[in-house]
């Protein structure tokens, strides 16, 4: 039972990641370890930037 | 010791399972392809197509991993030496599947296959899997790892580089072209699913809302929250389909959400324009949460649906209309049903994802098997389900709501009468039920196969839950799944044509490609929605429909697309030495640019004006030239035959431009195969990987 509970909750979580959680959190994690001095930009801004990029590509098919 | 088992004994097992898997699948194929005259089990597709997938995926996809493409763990992919925590990021790879299988899953596997069922179940389930293990996944999978080993580059600087400025440039105009006939067809699509529809217009207009809400939702309160927010809009979205049925029984309400075919196509291009000013985060990102998370939960749900209710295929295998005469398209099944099918088994545009997001996000070589095989894979098995769907109805109820009025008459005991006289019998009462059944008051013409998907659809949920009370919801439930994503795919596609435009414009006038200068924006936005909206109108207007001409312009240009990327892939084969090899790309690209220039040639001379372009133009001509058109159908009649000519000059554009991409390419090939050329890879560097193995 807990087994299967635990497959369950990491279906949910990679579905999460699928969707674009966590982007923000990877990005601080990112800034810390590479550039140590910048102060990384605010979620609001970051996500408001990262969309306009993303949208600008092709991200969905027929 | 006990309970280990020697490594022997394993090998045995291994090969015993495989000998099993593949006489499963053998056995469930030869029974689709000779049963005849009697009602097969869906079961049978889902078992012949899932085994053959196992053995494509175990052996052929190994071989291309392994000897062809090499792929190799020790090497760095993009991901690792260019991480910016924004595009190029380590991923987990189930993650990057899912990414990837949403980007490439939409419309296309569940309508083509939807239409191809007027030939029957047989030729478009073989060509889904056939298609798909030896081509579609092949050109995914091999663009993907291509991309990977040249820092995340897209299709069209690929082609610039390993074969010429020539297919560059020309790939990328073919890119925008097929964007725009894609974008109206499924415009088109929905248009037929909602039109006098309160029910349906009701709840995907609410669907408009409820992004903006999620979008204001992550944008000022709870940033980058995705999956909650997620999950609150698919209970809104849920909430707007059941509070559709009150809508469509109250006659005020109701009138507020009752369109013709010609408003909600305005209405739709209007739409297109504002999605493609507005900021991203306030509709377009939220609702493409919101439109993936249906998707994926439908998908799923329709796979369970399936295998609870095992249901019964009414179409025959084969149905009569292979001879061409078909209501929903015209065609002969060589080379129609292969093009109809469209991206269940190849789709070109595939090659723009496996090199645009997926190669950024990749941790090691070997995962682009399971992202870009595996996930081709999936998108053929949902294919699969959108063929069985189709094929539950009855043969009769399918073609009536699938043929346009102009073949079988406008009124229902018209209508019925010629479907029955081909042998599909269907009455004006049963087409009544249907209708009250879902909640529409009339289910004829509802042509573009999502109607009809959605009707199979219902059938299989309602059985499993619910039953006959609940087939309304279900019905509207599908066609919002659909509507949903098409609407996303409208301002996704308008957005990044935009992009492309500005960057193929920005060759002749350097201002027009900054992406940020307004007048630039506003130009180029207003260019791809007019000529989306253009085809798309002029669909809608079409008495045959629309969809007898658009969605074979659309599979012709997209399994072109195919070609060009299969000839991208063949060039960087023999590049790196695999010649040998080439055949496993240069034969699906073979056989599509055969199938491609046939269909052409086909819509462009077949003397039918129902294949033929021009025929129908002529046909027309000849009409008005003989005094045969009243004074007040005149204006329409000339725009029919401004219509056929233009629909020509695209066919014919479209087959040109990939020959200029053959042509091209083969002189690459055999320059280097004569040892003229030397064959030079533009792939970045050899880095060797700092991850630790796994």
């Amino acid at each position: 039972m807990r087994g299967s509970m635990k497959i369950v909750l990491y279906c949910l979580n990679i579905l999460r990641q699928v969707l674009g959680e966590g982007e923000y959190e990877r990005y601080c994690t990112h800034m810390r370890k590479k550039h140590p001095g910048v102060v990384p930009a605010d979620p609001r801004e970051f996500y408001a930037a990262r969309l306009e990029e993303k949208y600008s590509r092709p991200q969905r098919c027929c | 010791m006990p309970g280990e088992r020697s490594p022997g004994w394993r090998r045995v097992c291994r090969i015993l399972i495989w000998t099993g898997i593949s006489l499963m699948g053998a056995g469930a194929l030869g029974a689709i392809a000779l049963y005849r005259n009697e009602a097969i089990n869906a079961m049978w597709l889902v078992v012949a197509a899932v085994c053959i997938y196992l053995i494509g995926y175990r052996f052929y996809s190994k071989f291309i991993a392994v000897t062809v493409l090499n792929l190799d763990d020790r090497r760095a992919t993009p991901a690792e030496r260019l991480e910016d925590g924004r595009d190029f990021v380590l991923t987990n790879k189930w993650v990057v599947f899912g990414h990837h299988f949403a980007a490439i899953a939409g419309p296309g596997p569940l309508v083509g296959p939807t239409l191809a069922a007027q030939l029957g179940y047989l030729p478009g389930t073989i060509w889904i899997v056939v298609g798909a293990v030896l081509g579609g996944c092949v050109q995914d999978f091999v663009i993907l790892v291509s991309s990977i080993r040249r820092d995340g580059k897209s299709l069209g600087e690929i082609a610039r580089e390993e074969i010429g400025p020539v297919a560059g440039f020309t790939a990328l105009f073919a890119v925008i072209s097929i964007l725009v006939i894609l974008l109206a067809v499924i415009a088109l699509v929905v248009t037929n699913a909602l039109r006098d529809s309160p029910w349906g217009t009701f709840t995907l207009a609410m669907t408009i809302p409820i992004a903006m809400l999620m979008g204001l939702y992550l944008r000022f309160w709870r940033p980058g929250k995705v999956g909650e927010v997620s999950l609150f809009g698919f209970l809104l979205v849920v909430a707007a389909v059941v509070g559709g049925q009150y809508v469509a029984q109250n006659p005020i309400l109701a009138s507020f959400f009752t369109y013709d075919a010609r408003a909600l196509a305005l209405m739709i291009i209007a739409y297109g324009f504002a999605a493609s000013v507005l900021p991203v985060w306030l509709l377009l990102a939220p609702r493409d949460y919101l439109s993936t998370f249906v998707k994926l939960g439908t998908i799923f749900v329709l796979a369970l649906g399936i295998l609870a209710v095992r249901p019964t295929l009414a179409m025959p295998a084969l149905s009569r209309f292979i001879d061409g005469t078909g209501p929903v398209f015209a065609g002969s099944i060589f080379p129609f049903a292969f093009i109809t099918v469209a991206c269940g088994a190849v789709s070109g545009f595939h090659s723009l994802i496996s090199s645009g997001t997926t190669p950024k996000l990749i941790t090691r070589e070997s995962q682009a098997r399971m992202v870009g095989y595996g996930s081709m894979l999936l998108e053929s098995f949902v294919a699969i389900m959108a063929m069985i769907a189709a094929c539950v109805l009855q043969p009769g109820v399918y073609f009536a709501i699938n043929s346009p009025p102009a073949i079988v008459g406008s009124n229902p005991a018209d209508a019925t009468a010629v479907i029955s006289s081909w042998g599909y019998p269907v009455t004006p009462a049963e087409m009544k039920d249907l209708a009250d059944l879902v909640g529409e008051k009339s289910m004829y013409a509802r042509t573009g196969g999502a109607p009809s998907l959605a009707v199979g659809m219902a059938h299989i949920f309602s059985r499993t839950l619910g039953g006959k009370r609940l087939m309304a919801i279900w019905y509207h439930f599908a066609i919002m799944f659909e509507a949903l994503f098409i609407l996303t795919l409208l301002d996704a596609g308008s957005r990044v044509g935009r992009f492309m435009l500005q960057d193929l414009l920005g060759h002749f006038w350097k201002p027009l490609g900054r992406t940020s200068w307004y007048p630039s924006i506003l130009l180029t936005g207003t260019l791809i929605v007019t000529a989306w909206g253009y085809f798309f109108y002029q669909g809608v207007m079409d008495p045959l429909g629309g969809i007898n001409s658009l969605w074979p312009l659309f599979g012709i240009a997209n399994q072109l697309l195919a070609a060009v990327a299969l000839c991208v892939a063949t060039s960087i084969l023999i590049k790196m030495n695999k010649a040998r090899y080439a055949w496993i790309t240069l034969l699906p690209m073979v056989w599509l640019v055969v199938v491609t220039q046939t269909g052409a040639y086909q819509k462009l001379f077949h003397s039918n004006p129902r294949i033929g372009f021009l025929a129908d133009a002529r046909r027309l001509t000849e009409m008005v030239d003989a005094g045969k058109v009243g004074p007040e159908s005149l204006a329409s009649v000339e725009r029919l035959i401004f219509n056929n000519r233009l629909d020509a000059v695209v066919t014919a554009f479209l087959a040109i431009l990939v020959i200029v991409i053959l042509a091209d390419s083969a002189r690459e090939w055999i320059g280097i195969l004569r040892g003229r050329k030397q064959p030079v890879l533009h792939e970045a560097e050899y880095v060797v990987s700092a991850l630790p193995a796994e």
